[in-house]
């Protein structure tokens, strides 16, 4: 179940309702069924959720009494953000400069080439 | 398999701007003119391998291009290649890059430009998990 790194990660956040259960967590921790009402599922699919997003890392879960409290885990979407916007910034950069050169005019032709 | 998608739409032909992508002379224009020293070696056919490097700030890229289909009026062409970052030594988290670049005709004579750039490196199993490549996209997006 527990997998590593890029992978983990970007299938638990593959999911529009862990998505918003990342979301409602980055506010500050949520009880099981605080999350259950956030996300208008039920108990048992909060808990599937919530073990995709432990298996990837992405939260901590602490039981006190009959409450489980779920944490955001600090810096668990770093690897990923990290990838995504290196490989995205960079080309967005060089895509950029693609775009101008070959839109921009052909170079204005030089004395000596006007006269051949 | 996380892939990231960007696109650009400029004016000019397909094959101009499969040229630029092509001509070492040309992607000297715009890869990387901040750094003049750096030098373009394009074997562009498949199986022949490119070299970019910027000796200056030691940084560069190297692979080898699996397709290269110039594109024509029925058929967007497709330049693929394996991708590794160099900084200046290989990047360990890249040696399974691989990047796509397609040129689609646009209906006002330009160029929908589509590049592609996919990371296996995660993935000891060679990719069984799929399908998520769009939700990654709006992360970065986001």
């Amino acid at each position: 179940m527990v997998k590593c790194g890029l992978d983990a990660t970007a299938q638990a956040i593959s999911s529009p309702a862990r998505r918003a259960a990342l979301e409602r967590l980055a506010e500050g921790p949520a009880s099981m069924s605080q999350l259950a009402d956030v996300l208008e599922v039920s108990l048992p699919a909060v808990d599937k959720h919530v073990n995709l997003l432990l298996g990837a890392g992405l939260v901590t879960k602490a039981k006190h009494g009959r409450v489980t409290t779920v944490s955001l885990r600090p810096g668990g979407l770093n690897e990923l953000a990290e990838w995504a916007l290196r490989t995205r910034l960079w080309w967005t950069g060089a895509l950029d400069r693609f775009a101008s050169h070959v839109d921009s005019p052909p170079e204005p032709l030089v004395p000596d080439q006007e006269q051949r | 398999m996380t892939t990231i998608t960007l696109t650009r739409t400029v004016q000019a032909t397909p094959e101009l701007a499969w040229r630029a992508w092509t001509d070492p002379v040309e992607l000297a224009q715009w890869w990387w003119p901040q750094w003049a020293d750096t030098s373009y070696e394009l074997d562009v056919r498949e199986g022949g391998d490119y070299r970019i490097f910027a000796a200056s700030v030691g940084l560069g890229v190297t692979g080898r291009y699996t397709q290269v289909r110039p594109p024509s009026a029925s058929d967007p062409g497709l330049l693929a290649m394996t991708w590794i970052w160099h900084d200046p030594e290989p990047v360990a988290l890249d040696p399974d890059d691989t990047v796509e670049v397609t040129f689609a005709p646009t209906t006002g004579g330009g160029t929908l430009v589509t590049v592609r750039h996919t990371s296996i490196a995660h993935e000891p199993d060679g990719g069984a998990e799929q399908g998520w490549s769009d939700c990654l996209d709006r992360l970065a997006l986001g």
